[in-house]
C-alpha cells in the first residue's frame, strides 16, 4: 500500500507542478459546543493561521497540501491553553477561474497543554484546589473535509468545514473555517 | 467598524482544571458505574436503579459523545459491599503517595456510587453530591466515588430526572478526573449545573486531555463511520496512514463518479 501511495504521488509529480503558495488568516468555529452567555451567542472567535501549496493535476483539478494552526487564547492566570493543528490534503475541483470546490481529509490534532499551576476554585460550601495540565497531550482524529473558496487578484476567500463521524448523530463533530489567504506564486 | 474589530480580538479565553497535578486518568477507555448495594437513599428521594440509571444516561448524554476523547462511561449494575462506610465515611482523596484514615469511604475500583451523609462531606443539604477518584496510583485512576445528599434534609429528591442526569453528569466528570471550569457554561462550573444544556468547550478540552486518541488510535475513513484499519504500531505511520487511505478513496469515488459521467454523456450523445 505504501508503495501503492508512493507511486501515485510520483506519477503526479512527474505530470504536472507545483504551482502556488497561499498564507492567511481565519476564524475558526466549533459548532457543537454550548457557546458563552457573556462572549457572541452564535460562535467563539479563535484566529487561525493557515498555509496552503497549489499543485496542478490536470486543467479541473489541483491538489492542496494545507495546514492550520488554530489558537485559543492562554487564560490570563491558569497557563493552560488549547492548539488545534490540521495536516490536509485537498482535491480542489475549478468550477471556473474564480470559483473552486474542495474535498479531502485531515488529520485534526486537539493538544492541550499547561504547566500544573494551582488554582482555588469554589466548591460546595468552600474552595478546593484543582491543577492545570502538567504536560501536552494531542489527541488526533480524522475529518472529513468539505468547502469551497473564491478568488480575486491574488486573494482567495475560503470556507472549509471539517466533519468527524458525519454518519454517526451520536458522536458527529463538525468544525467550520472561514479564511483569507494571498496567493503567492512560486512557479 | 469598531464593532468589527472588537469582534475579531475580543476572543474568549477558556481554562480547564484537572483534579490531580499530574493529571490521572482512568487506563481503561471503557469505564463501568456502580451503586452500593447497601445504600438505601431514603433522604436522597431516588430509588438504586433510578440513580444509576440517571448516571449512565447523563453520561451518554455528555461525557460518551466527545467524538475527540477515547472514553466511554458504562452501566455496571449494583455494587455488592456490606461496608457501612461508604453510607457514613468520609471522603477521602488519596494519591499513591498518601493514606486515608480508617472509617473513610473504601477505595474502589471503577465508578462505585454512593449515598452517604456524613457531616464532613456534607456541611449542609445545599452541597447536592460529591465526587473524586478515592484510588489513584501516579497517573492512574483505579477508582472513584460518587456521593450523593443522603442528609434527613436532602434537596435531591426535588429535582426532576432530567436535571438530576446533569448532577450525575457534572460528578462522573470529577470521577473521571476533571475539575471545576471557571466558565459559567461549562458542565464543570461549581453550581446551577442542572440547567445546562450542552456540554461547553473546557469541558470537552479537558476530557479530551485525560482521553487523547493517539495517532496510532485514528482509523482509517474513521470520518465516516468505523472501519478500523487493522492496528498495528509498528507498521508504518498509522496516523500519515490513515490520511492518504482517506484521500485515495475519496479521489477514487471522484474519479468513478466523472469516469460514470462521461459514460453517461457520451451515450447521450450518441442517442
Ligand atoms: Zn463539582
Amino acid at each position: 500500500m505504501k508503495i501503492l501511495i508512493l507511486a501515485l504521488f510520483c506519477f503526479h509529480l512527474h505530470a504536472s507542478s507545483w504551482h502556488d503558495l497561499e498564507l492567511g488568516l481565519g476564524q475558526f468555529y466549533e459548532l457543537p459546543y454550548q457557546t458563552s452567555n457573556s462572549e457572541s451567542q452564535i460562535f467563539q472567535l479563535s484566529p487561525v493561521i493557515l498555509s496552503k501549496i497549489a499543485y496542478n493535476l490536470n486543467d479541473s483539478w489541483e491538489l492542496n497540501p494545507l495546514f492550520s494552526w488554530v489558537i485559543y487564547q492562554e487564560h490570563e492566570n491558569s497557563s493552560s491553553n488549547q492548539n488545534i493543528f490540521i495536516p490536509q490534503l485537498n482535491a480542489t475541483y475549478k468550477y471556473n477561474q474564480e470559483l473552486h470546490f474542495t474535498i479531502g481529509t485531515s488529520v485534526v490534532i486537539y493538544s492541550t497543554s499547561g504547566d500544573a499551576t494551582e488554582e482555588e476554585l469554589p466548591n460546595g460550601t468552600g474552595e478546593t484546589t484543582y491543577f492545570s495540565p502538567s504536560e501536552r497531550r494531542n489527541s488526533y482524529q480524522q475529518n472529513l473535509n468539505l468547502g469551497f473558496n473564491y478568488q480575486f487578484d491574488q486573494y482567495t476567500f475560503n470556507f472549509d468545514s471539517y466533519s468527524y463521524k458525519l454518519f454517526n448523530s451520536e458522536l458527529r463533530e463538525v468544525s467550520l473555517l472561514f479564511s483569507f489567504t494571498k496567493i503567492f506564486e512560486i512557479n | 467598524m469598531k464593532q468589527l474589530i472588537l469582534l475579531l480580538i475580543s476572543f474568549k479565553s477558556y481554562a480547564f482544571f484537572l483534579i490531580t497535578n499530574n493529571g490521572a486518568a482512568f487506563n481503561s477507555n471503557k469505564v463501568k458505574i456502580y451503586i452500593s448495594s447497601n445504600s438505601t437513599c431514603t433522604n436522597a428521594g431516588w430509588t438504586k436503579s433510578d440513580i444509576l440509571n440517571m448516571a449512565v444516561d447523563g453520561a451518554k448524554d455528555t461525557w460518551n459523545k466527545v467524538g475527540r476523547a477515547d472514553i466511554t462511561v458504562k452501566k455496571g449494575g449494583e455494587y455488592n459491599t456490606s461496608d457501612g462506610d461508604f453510607l457514613t465515611g468520609e471522603l477521602c482523596v488519596a494519591d499513591s503517595d498518601t493514606t486515608c484514615a480508617a472509617g473513610t469511604v473504601p477505595k474502589v475500583s471503577n465508578i462505585i456510587i454512593a449515598c452517604n451523609n456524613n457531616g464532613t462531606n456534607f456541611p449542609s443539604n445545599s452541597v447536592l453530591a460529591i465526587s473524586a477518584p478515592n484510588n489513584i496510583s501516579g497517573t492512574k485512576i483505579r477508582g472513584s466515588v460518587i456521593l450523593l445528599n443522603d442528609r434527613a434534609d436532602s434537596q435531591l429528591g426535588s429535582f426532576s430526572k432530567s436535571e438530576m442526569e446533569k448532577i450525575l453528569a457534572h460528578e462522573i466528570g470529577h470521577a473521571l478526573g476533571i475539575g471545576h471550569s471557571e466558565d459559567k457554561d461549562a458542565f464543570m462550573y461549581h453550581t446551577e449545573i442542572q440547567n445546562k444544556s450542552k456540554l461547553a468547550k473546557d469541558d470537552i478540552y479537558a476530557l479530551s486531555h485525560l482521553y487523547p486518541y493517539s495517532i496510532d488510535d485514528m482509523s482509517c475513513l474513521g470520518f465516516l463511520g468505523s472501519i478500523n484499519y487493522p492496528s498495528n504500531k509498528n507498521y508504518w505511520n498509522n496516523g500519515l496512514m490513515a490520511l492518504s487511505i482517506g484521500f485515495l478513496s475519496i479521489i477514487l469515488a471522484l474519479s468513478f463518479f466523472q469516469y460514470a459521467w462521461a459514460r453517461l454523456s457520451n451515450n447521450q450523445q450518441k442517442v
